[in-house]
C-alpha cells in the first residue's frame, strides 16, 4: 500500500468528507494493506518516534557477516520495531509468532527471520541458518 | 544434429584464459552464431568477413569483391542459424571428493560458475548450462562411495564428460559466469565416462525451468522502494540513519530527475585527513523527480571481509535469475532492462533497472597496514516504468 501521491492532483473535498477519507485512510493503513503471497511489501514511512530503532550489533564481525549481508539484503540491518510491526526500510513487515512464541517475519522469496530476545539483544535468525545480533540504538 | 568431437577443458570463472586455447572449430561458429541469432546481440559480420582467410589471401585488387562475398556468407550463416539444433560435445571432466556431508560426488562441469569455453571469429565464448545443478550430484551412500572413491582414484579422477545441448539464451542466472559472450543451454542428455569409454555416472537431465519474466513492481533495495513520496522517504532516513540532505541532480543527471535526497554523503569512503569508512556505514543517494516522488535508489553498505559466493548466492535468492553479469576484482550483477542513469560528453549511461555490485573497500589503513579489505555491497534500483517514459 503507498501512501505518497503526486502534489497538484488531489481534488478540493468538503471538510467533513475529508475527514472520513482521512480517517479511512488511516484505518486501511493500520490495518497493514495486502501480505498475500504475489502482494508488493507495503510500504510506509516509518513511525516519527514511536517504537525503538534496532542496528546491527557487531557489523565488523566476519563470523555474524552473511547474516548481516542478508539482513542488508531485506532492509532489517536498521529496523524500527513498533508492537508487531516491523519497519524495514520503508517496507512495513507484520510479525507473526512461531510455536514457541517469537516474532516471526515473513520475507521475499519464501525467507522467514526470526527475532529472538536474548538479554540486551535480538537474535535475529534467518530460515537458512544466517543469524546476527541487534542492538538497541540510543534516542538521538 | 550436429556434433562436435574434441576434447575441451572446464574452466573456472576465476581463471583469466581458458586453461586450453580452442580451434576455430566450424561447429563453435554454428553454437556462436546460433547465440547471436536467439539474443540479438550484434555480430560484427564486417570484422567476421576480414579476418577470414579467404579476405586475408586475397590480393588487393580482389579483396573488395572477397570481403563482399564473404560478408554475405557470414550473413546467410547467421540468419540460417537454428535455436532447435543439438550440439554434442565431450569435456575433458573431473569428479569431486566425496562430501560426507550431502553424500554426494559432484561433476565439475556442472558446479555453479563452470563453463565450456569455445572461440569463434577470434572472440572467446562461455557455454554454461541452466539446468545443471540436477546433474552435478552423483548421489551414493558412505559404503557404496568408498569402492566408487577407488575407482576415482585410480583414474586420477579424470573423466570424459560427454554433453548434449540446445541454445536457449545469453548469460548465467546465477551470476557465476561472467563475460561478454556467456551462452546459456539446456542440457538434454550427458554421460561421464573413464578415458577407455567405461561408463562412470549417467546424469540426471531434467529440462531447465523456464526463467520468471522480471517485475520491477514490489522491487526494493534494503527495504526502499522507488515511487514513494520525497517525504515520506526522508522522514524514514532521518529516523533510522540521522540527518538527510537535499540537493540538486548534479552535473548531468538520468532524464527527468531534478533533485536528489542524501543520507551519509561521502561516509562510505576512506579518504586521507577524514574518519576511516568502517564495516556498517551505510551510504544512501535517492534521486526525485519534478513531482517529489522518488525515481531511483542507490545504497551501499561496508561490511567486513567477505566471499563473493556468499554475496553472489544471497543476491540471486533475494532477486531472483540474473540478467546480466560482469565482473573484475569483484562482480556486478543486472536484473531488468537498461535504463538511462546518466549522460557523459559520449551519450547516456545505461545499466540495468536493479544493479548490485560487490568489490572491495580499499582504504589507505588497508592499503597501508597490509590489511585485508572490506566488503562493499551497492544496490541501484530504478523506477523503469517512470524512465521509459522520459525523453531520452
Amino acid at each position: 500500500m503507498k501512501l505518497s501521491t503526486s502534489p497538484g492532483v488531489v481534488p478540493r473535498i468538503p471538510s467533513i468528507r475529508r475527514w472520513t477519507i482521512a480517517s479511512l485512510l488511516l484505518l486501511a493503513w493500520a490495518c497493514g494493506g495486502a501480505d498475500g503471497p504475489g502482494d508488493s511489501p507495503p510500504t510506509a514511512r516509518a513511525p516519527a518516534s514511536a517504537g525503538t530503532v534496532w542496528t546491527i550489533d557487531r557489523a565488523d564481525d566476519r563470523a555474524t557477516a552473511p547474516g548481516a549481508m542478508l539482513a542488508y539484503l531485506h532492509g532489517l540491518h536498521r529496523v524500527v520495531i513498533d508492537g508487531d510491526h516491523t519497519f524495514a526500510g520503508m517496507t512495513r513487515l507484520r510479525a507473526s509468532r512461531d510455536t514457541a512464541g517469537n516474532r516471526l517475519l515473513t520475507l521475499g522469496g519464501g525467507l522467514t527471520a526470526t527475532l529472538v530476545p536474548e538479554g540486551d539483544l535480538l537474535q535475529l535468525t534467518f530460515s537458512t541458518g544466517e543469524t546476527v545480533a541487534l542492538r538497541q540504538e540510543e534516542a538521538k | 544434429m550436429k556434433q562436435l568431437h574434441y576434447l575441451l577443458a572446464v574452466a573456472i570463472v576465476c581463471s583469466p584464459v581458458p586453461l586450453v586455447a580452442q580451434q576455430d572449430d566450424p561447429e563453435a561458429v554454428r553454437i556462436a552464431l546460433t547465440w547471436h541469432r536467439l539474443t540479438d546481440q550484434p555480430l560484427d559480420v564486417q570484422r567476421v568477413a576480414e579476418r577470414s582467410d579467404a579476405v586475408r589471401r586475397a590480393s588487393n585488387f580482389d579483396r573488395p569483391d572477397v570481403l563482399a562475398a564473404e560478408v554475405s556468407r557470414v550473413e546467410a550463416m547467421l540468419a540460417a542459424a537454428n535455436a532447435n539444433e543439438l550440439f554434442q560435445m565431450q569435456i575433458s571432466d573431473r569428479i569431486s571428493e566425496y562430501d560426507h556431508d550431502l553424500g554426494e560426488f559432484s561433476i565439475t562441469l556442472f558446479q555453479p560458475g563452470y563453463f565450456i569455453p569455445i572461440t569463434a571469429f577470434g572472440e572467446q565464448y562461455q557455454v554454461l548450462f541452466a539446468n545443471a545443478e540436477a546433474a552435478r550430484p552423483i548421489p551414493m551412500a558412505k559404503e557404496e562411495a568408498r569402492a566408487f572413491d577407488q575407482r576415482l582414484n585410480a583414474i586420477y579422477r579424470n573423466v570424459i564428460t560427454e554433453v548434449q545441448f540446445r541454445i536457449i539464451g545469453g548469460g548465467d542466472p546465477t551470476g557465476g559466469v561472467t563475460g561478454a559472450r556467456v551462452i546459456r543451454a539446456e542440457l538434454v542428455s550427458a554421460k561421464v565416462t573413464d578415458r577407455d569409454g567405461r561408463l562412470v555416472a549417467t546424469p540426471n537431465v531434467t529440462p531447465a525451468a523456464a526463467a520468471a519474466p522480471f517485475d520491477p513492481r514490489g522491487l526494493d533495495v534494503a527495504g526502499f522502494q522507488v515511487g514513494v513520496s520525497v517525504a515520506d522517504l526522508s522522514a524514514t532516513l532521518e529516523r533510522l540513519y540521522g540527518p538527510v540532505e537535499r540537493g540538486g541532480p548534479g552535473e548531468n543527471p538520468p532524464p527527468g530527475m531534478t533533485g536528489v535526497v542524501r543520507v551519509n554523503s561521502m561516509g562510505c569512503m576512506s579518504l586521507p585527513g577524514r574518519p576511516e569508512a568502517k564495516p556498517g556505514a551505510v551510504c544512501l543517494t535517492a534521486w526525485h523527480d519534478d513531482k517529489q516522488i522518488v525515481r531511483a535508489i542507490r545504497i551501499e553498505r561496508l561490511f567486513p571481509s567477505m566471499d563473493g559466493e556468499t554475496v553472489r548466492k544471497s543476491l540471486v535468492a533475494r532477486y531472483g535469475p540474473v540478467t546480466k553479469a560482469s565482473g573484475n576484482n569483484g562482480f556486478t550483477l543486472g536484473w531488468g532492462p537498461d535504463v538511462v542513469v546518466g549522460r557523459t560528453a559520449n551519450g547516456p549511461i545505461q545499466q540495468a533497472t536493479l544493479l548490485a555490485s560487490f568489490g572491495a573497500h580499499e582504504s589507505f589503513m588497508s592499503r597501508g597496514a597490509n590489511r585485508i579489505p572490506d566488503t562493499r555491497v551497492v544496490l541501484h534500483l530504478v523506477d523503469v516504468e517512470w524512465a521509459s517514459r522520459q525523453p531520452q
